[in-house]
């Protein structure tokens, strides 16, 4: 399936920024979590070895048929997310752990794999220059499914990453103006509807604190506030690696995954911010390059869809972590420690290489 | 199984790729604005608000706490303790901040029942915990198993410090002029109160960083505590022991409502024992107020007859009254601005001595009457009547003398058997003293020496006031010896001593009738012993005896015979002679006096 001359086509430049930016995350594992038992940034540094294993295997298939097999395979993934919410046990207030012998992992994260196949083939059909109303509500019933048995987890955070990538689709796809207008209208009537009967207490908690996380410094605003002074108090150069006072001494709550970039903050400054952010945009702007160089449009939307989701995530993550956004429980790719969210991220850029390397195959 | 193959695209590549490019781009744009955004809120954080991020990091994990000193240790004369203060540990809680309340509140109820926390603590704890205050002692100063015990259960943030507790070794010993300290030892009352900032010392300050669960990390010391200074009392523990216990006793037999005794000596002024009934237990401090009042230094009462001798030096030292005049108190009666005064017996004749021995009312307003009111006044100020003493304990009375412009047709008279006028116990015994001592003031002092250094010496460099002549003072004591050896005090002789001395028994005013009670007495008895060099001079108040004896003499008399004889023989005063009391009286008294 794969061929010496594809091999020769494969972006090892954007390999090199997927494990740098893998890197950066593991030594920030290592300060915010040596003191802590299990040596969490072994096991960050196992899971980035294994997920590129997993980005090697990803490249030898063709995404054509990885294409071909995606409704079975979200299929698949719906099942596992339904059985999990029949049989699944409670974990850190939320069914969405899964646990096989040694390994465990959130199905959730994979599934957005699984939504963005299946975007994809669906997008790569509509043929129209811009949207149709009927489109739309038909890959919104596809997202739809896998959304909601996420968000019943109830792990609302991880089933809003799923619309980015219906927002990416439509976006190229192409939208009117008074379709843009149409869907902000929505959000917000989405938005306000939710708020009076959809939301808990706690997640309605989460949005008010947001506005003013010192009315309630020990409850819900806590993580905010705390994050924020980690941060403000980095400064401009920051505290110095293993020195942030907010981390160290566990003032700063998932210092390691949610809240890993209060610990760059603190540590680093606004100057190590900077660079972080510097060295994402190059591995962000690599794969966004790659969009119209694809041999095709479901090549198209698949690099599309997996750079507007690590976009997304990364972007909301800290919007989250300087307060601007509600404590959401979305980790920052690449970053945060978590083997799902790494394996994910891992395939995603694996999908990106995919297509990218068979720009030139011959239909 | 289809293989899906994209059908080929309606539109030409390249215009197609070209779409594709601004679409891309404008996502590119919304992410950059969205990129900025973050950066701009960033740079707020980071730069703007960067110096309040910081203190807020330093505020959530230092603490400066003070060093408590070790406060000062109090001790007798002879150097025995009767306070001092141990570290002992106190429980504090400081609230782990990734708890939430309910947590919190389920750590402190659980020490409920080791710690005996009442439900006025806890909610004292609670209100604290809800007000997000990052400490609040749960118990302070416990014993060391019952911090052990709660040691063992490792709960989160719940931690020890040592803080001093003050104990009194003696319990009730001088409680009342040793006072009290309250939970901070601070003092309270008495020595405690007086000299408080002496033994507190200065305070300490350290700097404590704490993690997350407020446990500390590291600490240091920035200003080393400085400890109190040392008191050492003129009090003797074992004269202060004798005094409470013959009190305690004397109460009891004669059902008295409270008592008190104060043991000195004139020549030094120094107060050996000064001891009130009831006390209290300081190691429990606060007592109730009725057992808190040292009744030595802040009760004021009308002296009654132990004011005759004031009268008596008075007359003698403004030549009014000869020791040859004769009083005729034969009636048994005199008139006074129309309301008869009585004795309780018909004494005929009598002098001067007399007089005073018998205690005769109608005898002592006949020399009063004699004496200019200014002169009289005068002499009753130089006894240090109507002002304090000046002891070094807190909440002294000053007693109440009116000057003559303000006197009535009855003041005289009543001021010559020592009725309105009012005086602590204190203040009859420097009166006394003042004879003792052949007219000199001594002033009454509590504290001998702070941290080893004689405060004593440095007020005695001041040479000693005369307040009255000698040979006014030489007459007045053979006078006093006289009561008790054929007057009304003859129930403080002591076999071998010569003792002088003079009875009290004063009607007090009841307050529902407004005048003078039949049934209510205050009974006194206040001298020295012995005569030639006073060692020691005492003043014992009972109030409202009871029992069908009432009298100063038959009361207070007798509780001075027991305390004195004992305290001579601790001192050991040699007795200089060992006359029978017999051979010198052919009656031994059942004379009282009014």
């Amino acid at each position: 399936m794969i061929d010496r001359k594809q091999l020769r086509e494969i972006d090892w430049i954007l390999i090199g920024l997927l494990l740098v930016n893998s890197l950066v995350g593991v030594a920030l594992i290592y300060s915010s979590s040596h003191y802590l038992p299990g040596n969490l940034f072994l096991r960050q540094l196992l899971w980035v070895v294994i997920s590129l294993a997993v980005l090697f295997l990803t490249i030898s298939i063709d995404y054509k048929m990885l294409l071909a097999y995606s409704p079975y395979i979200l299929g698949l993934f719906a099942l596992v997310l339904f059985g999990l919410l029949a049989f699944g046990r409670t974990i850190a207030g939320a069914k969405s752990w899964v646990r096989l012998a040694f390994i465990g992992g959130q199905p959730s994260e994979l599934a957005k794999i699984a939504v963005l196949l299946v975007l994809a083939r669906v997008f790569s059909e509509f043929r129209r220059p811009y949207l149709t109303t009927g489109f739309v509500a038909l890959s919104a019933a596809v997202v739809f499914v896998p959304f909601g048995l996420v968000a019943l987890q109830p792990d609302l955070g991880t089933a809003v990453t799923f619309l980015p990538l219906l927002f990416a689709c439509f976006l190229l796809a192409g939208l009117r103006r008074k379709t843009l207008i149409l869907f902000l209208i929505l959000t917000l009537a989405v938005g306000l509807a939710s708020w009076n009967f959809l939301l808990k207490d706690y997640q309605k908690k989460r949005l008010t604190t947001l506005i003013n996380p010192s009315q309630d410094p020990r409850g819900s605003g806590y993580h905010v506030l705390q994050s924020k002074i980690a941060i403000g108090s980095g400064g401009l150069l920051g505290k110095g690696y293993k020195k942030g006072s907010q981390s160290q001494l566990k003032f700063l709550p998932a210092r390691h995954t949610d809240f890993i970039f209060s610990v760059l903050g603190e540590e680093f400054g606004f100057a190590g911010v900077l660079l972080v952010f510097f060295s994402y945009f190059l591995f962000l702007s690599r794969i966004f390059k790659t969009v119209p160089k694809s041999r095709d449009r479901p090549g198209m939307y698949i690099v599309f869809m997996a750079a507007c989701l690590i976009a997304f995530q990364f972007l909301v993550n800290v919007m989250m972590i300087v307060g601007l956004f509600p404590i959401a429980g979305i980790p920052i790719p690449l970053l945060s420690y978590g083997g799902s969210s790494i394996l994910t991220t891992f395939i995603a850029v694996g999908l990106v290489l995919n297509v990218k390397m068979r720009r030139f195959a011959n239909v | 199984m289809r293989i899906f193959e994209p059908k080929a695209m309606n539109l030409p590549t390249d215009v197609y790729q070209k779409k594709v490019r601004k679409r891309t781009r404008i996502l590119a744009f919304l992410l950059t604005v969205w990129v900025i955004g973050i950066f701009i809120r960033l740079i707020d954080l980071q730069v703007f608000l960067h110096a309040g991020f910081k203190a807020q990091v330093v505020k959530q994990n230092q603490d400066r706490t003070k060093i408590l000193p070790e406060r000062g240790t109090i001790y007798d004369r002879n150097g025995k303790i009767l306070a001092r203060s141990i570290p002992v540990p106190s429980i504090f809680y400081s609230p782990p901040s990734e708890e939430p309340f309910e947590l919190q509140m389920k750590t402190i109820l659980r020490l409920e029942a080791t710690l005996g926390l009442s439900a006025k603590d806890i909610e004292r704890i609670k209100s604290r915990l809800q007000k997000k205050f990052s400490f609040a002692w749960i118990k302070r100063k416990v014993d060391v198993d019952t911090a052990q015990q709660v040691k063992a259960l490792g709960l989160n943030g719940v931690s020890f410090r040592e803080e001093p507790k003050r104990f009194y070794p003696q319990a009730k010993l001088a409680a009342h002029v040793l006072g009290g300290v309250d939970i901070d030892d601070k003092g309270q009352s008495g020595i405690e109160l007086a000299y408080d900032q002496v033994l507190r010392g200065k305070e300490g300050e350290v700097l404590i960083l704490r993690d997350v669960k407020r446990r500390e990390y590291y600490s240091e010391v920035l200003k080393e505590p400085q400890s109190g200074k040392d008191i050492t009392l003129t009090i003797d523990e074992n004269i202060q022991y004798i005094a409470q216990r013959e009190l305690e006793k004397a109460v009891l037999e004669n059902r008295a409502n409270w008592a008190t005794a104060i043991v000195s000596r004139p020549d030094s002024g120094e107060i050996l024992a000064m001891a009130s009934y009831p006390a209290f237990d300081p190691n429990a401090y606060p007592p109730s107020p009725e057992q808190e009042i040292n009744r030595a230094i802040r009760y004021n009462f009308e002296p009654g007859s132990t004011f005759k001798i004031v009268t008596a030096s008075a007359a003698l030292e403004n030549r009014a009254v000869s020791l040859n005049d004769i009083f005729d108190c034969s009636e048994g009666s005199i008139a006074i601005a129309g309301s008869p005064i009585r004795d309780h017996k018909k004494f005929g004749l009598l002098t001067l001595p007399g007089v005073v021995a018998h205690s005769s009312n109608v005898g002592m307003i006949q020399v009063g009457l004699r004496i200019d009111p200014d002169a009289f006044y005068r002499t009753i100020q130089a006894f240090g009547f109507g002002r304090k003493t000046g002891l070094d304990l807190p909440a002294e009375e000053s007693g109440l003398l009116m000057p003559p412009k303000k006197w009535s047709r009855r003041s005289l008279p009543a001021l010559s058997i020592g009725y309105e006028i009012s005086a602590t116990a204190l203040q009859v015994l420097q009166a006394v003293n003042i004879i003792a001592n052949r007219g000199l003031l001594i002033a009454p002092k509590i504290v001998g020496a702070i941290e080893g250094s004689s405060v004593i010496a440095q007020k005695e460099s001041t040479p000693p006031d005369r307040k009255i002549s000698e040979k006014t003072a030489d007459t007045l004591i053979k006078i006093l010896e006289q009561v008790v050896l054929e007057g009304t005090g003859q129930a403080a002789w002591i076999n071998g001593y010569t003792v002088a001395g003079k009875t009290g028994t004063t009607q007090k005013i009841d307050p529902e009738l407004k005048r003078y009670s039949s049934f209510k007495h205050i009974a006194s008895f206040v001298g020295f012993v012995p005569v030639e060099k006073p060692a020691i001079s005492m003043i014992v108040v009972l109030d409202e005896p009871q029992k069908a004896e009432y009298y100063g003499g038959q009361v207070a008399a007798p509780v001075f015979r027991e305390i004195s004889s004992q305290v001579l023989r601790y001192l050991r005063v040699s007795p200089q002679k060992s006359l029978m009391k017999a051979a010198l009286t052919a009656e031994p008294g059942r004379e009282g006096e009014r």
